[in-house]
């Protein structure tokens, strides 16, 4: 238990600075929601002058998609862009600073095998992420509907929030195998950084193109806020594939940090 | 000098060989399939239509994205963020690493004056922001540029998207001057990362200040771009000195350039002030 919670203890400034960071950014785009829905409905009188509807224009249900929770997705994109940055940061450090520190040997020369030294991290980190998801998510729950006129189903902003959850452990095990993999890795944010923002610009590109063999590498596809919005539930096949992934970083990192090289300062 | 110079490239050539790699991948996988961009409609772009001016702003989607500028427009936001992140990291560490290595009194009991310590470092990060910015010149150039003369359809486009910039310049030569653009700036923040280094007192905390700096350049250029009123503040952001729709409008801003040689001279001689001062542990 000691090593778990001597991590939360060394990232709760960290972890604070995170969870205000990423309200904020919620924050600052909800009082956009009012001036958005306008367009709306300008948009919405438009079409009807012509005789059309929207939904007949694009073939989705046009409450859901242009409603409040439309508008959250489109923003919600951006938060986990920088939560999945924290969460690949995170998994990244955690693992690498007993070697930036040179405290691997006072560590690892405990009574306690790799094996548990390796739970009790990665469940320090989990921790310390779900801190993150709830705090979030309440807060994109409160600021919805203080901005939001209309009322939005439930069930899909819950499926929506959770992608964030979803997004940061996969990125966190990640993070983890990487660091696991790269023992002098030094600095850990501007890895995390490029990485997160690969599978970003990979994902917008596959929006853009519409190309599907892009969708197999960005874990923004697997865990995508369009599809829940317009079918009120996860891709499944996308899902699994997420997830199972995330399971296979978290043992194969296992593997490679039990037997990894350590060298003493 | 050359010795920390030849040093501090080899201590982060892995590091700008991976940057370099993936900035090329991801431009290339961005710009090939351009020409498969359909100019209709779909639901994703009604919603950044329907987007008020500040998110779309936010999110680089000052043109329309079926456009061959407002598509450059939009990924060499993205692009340029990620880069600016990586030259104000850089300079940070490459301040900074001596104290967190503990190698610092190494280094500075060599018969050298700390200010070309200093210089050195700086020659050293910006050999590196130009490598990585020629990995960007040429992956535009095996990508984007073959992509806009192949298909003879785009001309039309290229012809709208002039027209909303109202340019009369070159769109190959106004994306060459984005690049150059593009390069000052990741100069000028790569001696803010520096300067952030030196002028901190925890030496742990210099990567978190300097990833700061840029996103905090990112909101004000948000800001700035939006308003259209208050292009003044633009002074207080580099993102905002050559930023692409400008620059593919009407090309480098002499003021700004002018602006850019001042930051980036001013900020060298800061760095090298705070260094000497500086209480190295």
């Amino acid at each position: 238990m000691n090593v778990l919670l001597q991590e939360i203890i060394q990232y709760r400034k960290g972890l604070l600075a995170w969870i205000i960071g990423l309200s904020l950014g919620a924050l600052m785009f909800m009082p956009f929601l009012p001036a958005f829905a306008d367009n709306v409905d300008s948009m919405k009188d438009f079409l009807a002058g012509m005789g059309q509807t929207l939904t007949g224009a694009i073939g989705i249900d046009f409450e859901v998609f242009f409603g409040p929770l439309g508008f959250f997705n489109y923003i919600y994109s951006f938060i986990l862009l920088a939560a999945g940055i924290q969460a690949l940061a995170l998994g990244l450090r955690i693992i690498a600073k007993e070697t930036r520190f040179k405290t691997a040997d006072f560590l690892l020369t405990k009574p306690k095998s790799r094996v548990s030294i390796y739970l009790q991290k990665v469940f320090a980190g989990i921790i310390c992420l779900i801190i993150t998801q709830v705090v979030v998510g309440l807060v994109c729950l409160f600021s919805l509907m203080a901005f939001s006129s209309q009322s939005f189903p439930m069930q899909t902003f819950l499926l929506l929030v959770s992608t964030l959850s979803t997004m940061q452990f996969f990125l966190f095990t990640l993070g983890i195998l990487i660091a696991a993999l790269v023992p002098k890795l030094k600095q850990t944010i501007g890895v995390a950084i490029g990485i997160t923002l690969l599978f970003y610009v990979l994902y917008m590109v596959a929006n853009v193109t519409e190309d599907e063999l892009y969708n197999w590498f960005t874990p923004f596809k697997y865990f995508e806020g369009n599809y829940i919005i317009a079918n009120q539930s996860y891709d499944t096949q996308m899902l699994a594939l997420g997830l199972s992934l995330t399971l296979l970083f978290f043992v194969v990192g296992l593997v490679v940090y039990r037997r990894r090289d350590v060298h003493s300062v | 000098m050359f010795a920390i110079y030849k040093r501090e490239m080899r201590a982060h050539s892995k590091s700008l060989f991976f940057w370099a790699l993936g900035v090329f991948l991801l431009i290339f996988i961005s710009f090939i399939k351009f020409e498969s961009i359909a100019a209709t409609p779909e639901a994703a772009d009604a919603m950044s239509d329907l987007m008020p001016e500040f998110v779309q702003v936010m999110f680089g989607m000052v043109m329309p994205l079926y456009t061959p500028q407002g598509y450059f427009i939009c990924i060499l936001l993205w692009i340029s963020l990620a880069i600016f992140l990586h030259a104000a990291l850089l300079g940070a560490s490459l301040v900074s690493k001596e104290q967190q290595d503990k190698t610092a009194d190494f280094l500075l009991v060599r018969p050298l004056s700390r200010e070309k310590v200093i210089v050195a470092k700086a020659l050293a990060g910006i050999t590196q922001v130009v490598i990585l910015n020629a990995a960007i010149w040429l992956s535009i150039l095996v990508s984007f540029i073959p992509a806009l003369s192949a298909n003879s359809d785009l001309s039309a486009f290229i012809e709208t998207g002039a027209l909303a910039l109202g340019s009369d310049l070159d769109l190959k030569q106004g994306i060459y001057l984005s690049l150059a653009g593009l390069l000052i700036t990741q100069v000028i923040y790569l001696i803010l990362g520096m300067i952030a280094a030196t002028a901190s007192r925890s030496s742990r905390r210099t990567a978190a200040y300097a990833a700061m700096l840029v996103l905090l350049g990112y909101l004000l250029y948000s800001v700035v771009a939006t308003s259209g009123e208050v292009d003044f503040l633009g002074v207080l952001t580099p993102f905002w000195y050559f930023f692409s729709q400008r620059v593919l409008a009407d090309g480098l801003s002499a003021a700004y350039l002018g602006l850019s040689a001042a930051v980036i001279i001013v900020g060298v001689w800061a760095s090298c002030f705070l260094y000497r001062r500086r209480d190295v542990l």
